[in-house]
């Protein structure tokens, strides 16, 4: 796994994928989901990097903040709603929308789907 | 750069996409001694097959895909970096520039030698060398079907497109790579040509500067090699083709038109609008797609299906309430997505150089902004005439839109912020235009000033030509080598 993987895994995004998409939730979609996500922001302008790279710290703290909880013990139903509310702080929602997008992305189109496509 | 290994050789060829694929081949064919430097890695159709999708993406693109060129609204931007260039990922589509584009062209460049008669030459010889054929409905493309009708019943003007494929086999997968060797990208076609003929093509190697003697004479080039070791190329002649953003980068690192180089990218940009249908039409099969509407071409504006993998589907959608993302990728079977491309006015820039990388920034106008408005009501009005009982507009936050009225409320509400646009076509971001008219370089291609470092890329083209640019930059880049040649 590399440091930005573990650094997504810690944020806590990861499982907020699983609760929200159905297409993330199998443990194989979701590491798809995390390597696609992490290895696109490895290569990404070191700009974007380092700025998607400080969300992702403070994701945790940004989630306590709307919704009283951290996204690891919260509950699903509490993780959709601090997610609604975030979606609304503007920064994040362009963070949620840009690293959700990847997510989606590497596990639909991931290893997976290759028998499909021949 | 001292420790730097020296190598000498003749010509140098930085890129090997559109524009300097054809530089490598043709230069290769007169005789010259060809080394071709690419940042990106040699890529094989075998590769294409058995790799995913995503790691495609994250293989082929710059940036992993994730280029993005800030402004209100920010615009994904994607190109490749692999040896073939953006023609490895790209659809394939080539048209030619009208006599009408070129002539005004010559009038706003105050160059007159690149008109229908000669650009028009060299599209011939593209065309037939790359084997171009029209694209007709194969057994899926229901997509393109449904858009061809309801131009038809509107009266609106559509084509099959032009493609240069060999016996496409419809794998829907031209944006991360053709996994069948169909497509003739620049990997499969110019290049392997051009090695025939004695050029050699280095992989990995990223050039970061022209090495020149500051009185207009280039030396060669200093670049990274792909062991991370510097390397200095001197060269006799150098043609650079690093794209529309890699080549102006470059002219500012090298402390050449500085000021000039990369102030005005031009822009075609691309709104994505997902369509529900009451029957599934399985946009997942067939091409990438065989219908595109040409009926506000004079506005610069065309309407066309897009490649639809799930993935590609997930990610559309994903600034989307979850539920509402469920239940769509459930429904997949009756969506189709679909680009509508938009000639912009307002331009994007480099606005600075940080490590190496460009940092964009663009100015839309608020006539872009209302062309995107007129842009979108359009293809609701096609997309409507074609079934869809439901719209997605580029925009994550407005609802769904069920009827033409939703259409018109959306166009009227939307702000230039909430676009989500994206850009796979650059150009024009070192102009061929004389000094006055805000000119980059000569009409043979010279940074003006310079005798033996020509630009034969995207980034020589005096505008957006509101077409897919491939032919119109391989017509530009067979002129700019044939003037070189004819000259030496
Ligand atoms: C998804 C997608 C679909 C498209 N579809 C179409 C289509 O159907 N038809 C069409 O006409 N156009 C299409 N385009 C656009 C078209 O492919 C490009 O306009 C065209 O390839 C640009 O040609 P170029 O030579 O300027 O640059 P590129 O083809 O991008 O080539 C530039 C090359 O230079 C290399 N390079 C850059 N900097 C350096 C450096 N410092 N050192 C060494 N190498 C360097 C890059 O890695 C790259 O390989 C599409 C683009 C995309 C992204």
């Amino acid at each position: 796994m590399t440091g930005t993987a573990s650094a997504l895994r810690a944020s806590g995004l990861p499982r907020c994928w699983a609760v929200e998409f159905a297409p993330l939730r199998s443990p194989a979609a979701l590491r798809e989901a995390v390597r696609h996500t992490a290895e696109s922001l490895d290569r990404a302008p070191a700009l974007q990097r380092w700025g998607l790279s400080v969300a992702l710290r403070l994701f945790p703290a940004a989630f306590l903040a709307v919704s009283g909880r951290f996204p690891r013990s919260a509950s699903p139903a509490q993780l959709r709603a601090g997610l609604a509310r975030l979606r609304g702080v503007p920064g994040y929602a362009e963070v949620l929308r840009a690293t959700t997008a990847l997510a989606l992305y590497g596990a639909l189109d991931g290893p997976a789907s290759r028998e499909a496509l021949r | 750069m001292s420790g730097a290994a020296d190598v000498d050789c003749d010509v140098l060829v930085v890129g090997s996409g559109a524009g300097g694929s054809v530089a490598a081949r043709e230069l290769a064919a007169a005789g010259r001694e060809v080394t071709v430097l690419e940042e990106g890695p040699r890529v094989s159709t075998e590769d294409l097959a058995a790799a995913a999708p995503a790691e495609s993406m994250r293989r082929l693109y710059r940036n992993g895909g994730a280029t993005a060129i800030l402004g209100t609204p920010p615009i994904a931007y994607g190109e490749a970096c692999v040896v073939g260039g953006t023609t490895v990922v790209n659809g394939g589509l080539l048209w030619q520039p009208s006599a009408a584009l070129l002539d005004r062209w010559a009038t706003l460049s105050g160059y007159g030698g690149y008109r229908d008669d000669v650009v028009g030459a060299h599209f011939a010889r593209v065309r037939k060398r790359l084997g171009m054929i029209v694209q007709e409905h194969g057994d899926g493309n229901a997509d393109s079907r449904l858009l061809a009708q309801a131009a038809a019943s509107l009266g609106w003007r559509w084509q099959h497109p032009q493609r240069v494929v060999r016996g496409c086999r419809h794998r829907n997968q031209c944006a991360t790579g053709c996994p069948s060797g169909a497509k003739q990208s620049m990997a499969l076609s110019y290049l392997p040509d051009a090695e025939a003929l004695g050029a050699v093509i280095e992989p990995g190697v990223r050039v970061e500067r022209i090495l020149h003697d500051g009185g207009g004479t280039a030396l060669g080039v200093a670049a990274t090699g792909p062991d991370g070791r510097p390397v200095r190329y001197r060269a006799r002649t150098v043609f650079v083709a690093a794209g529309p953003v890699g080549t102006p980068t470059l002219l500012r690192r090298s402390g050449i038109h500085r000021r000039a180089a990369g102030r005005r990218l031009a822009l075609h940009l691309n709104l994505r609008t997902v369509a529900r249908f009451p029957r599934a039409v399985d946009a997942t099969r067939g091409t990438m797609f065989t219908a595109q509407v040409q009926e506000h071409s004079a506005l610069g504006v065309l309407v066309m299906p897009s490649n639809v993998t799930p993935g590609g589907l997930g990610a559309a959608l994903a600034g989307r309430d979850p539920g509402q993302v469920a239940a769509l990728l459930a429904a997949r079977a009756h969506l189709g997505m679909f680009t509508t491309q938009v000639r912009v006015q307002g331009t994007a820039r480099i606005s600075a150089v940080l490590g190496g990388s460009p940092l964009l920034r663009h100015g839309l106008t608020g006539a872009d902004h209302d062309l995107m408005r007129l842009a979108f009501r359009r293809t609701a009005r096609l997309l409507f005439a074609a079934g869809a009982v439901e719209l997605l507009p580029p925009t994550s936050s407005a609802p769904p839109l069920r009827s033409e009225a939703d259409a018109a409320e959306y166009c009227a509400r939307v702000r230039p912020g909430d676009w989500e646009p994206v850009s796979v076509h650059g150009m024009a971001s070192c102009p061929m235009a004389l000094p006055e008219r805000g000119g980059v370089v000569d009409d043979r291609g010279r940074p003006h000033g310079f005798t033996n470092l020509h630009l034969c890329d995207a980034s020589v083209l005096p505008g957006a030509p509101g077409i897919s640019p491939q032919g119109t930059i391989m017509s530009y880049a067979h002129e700019i080598v044939a003037r070189h040649l004819e000259s030496t």
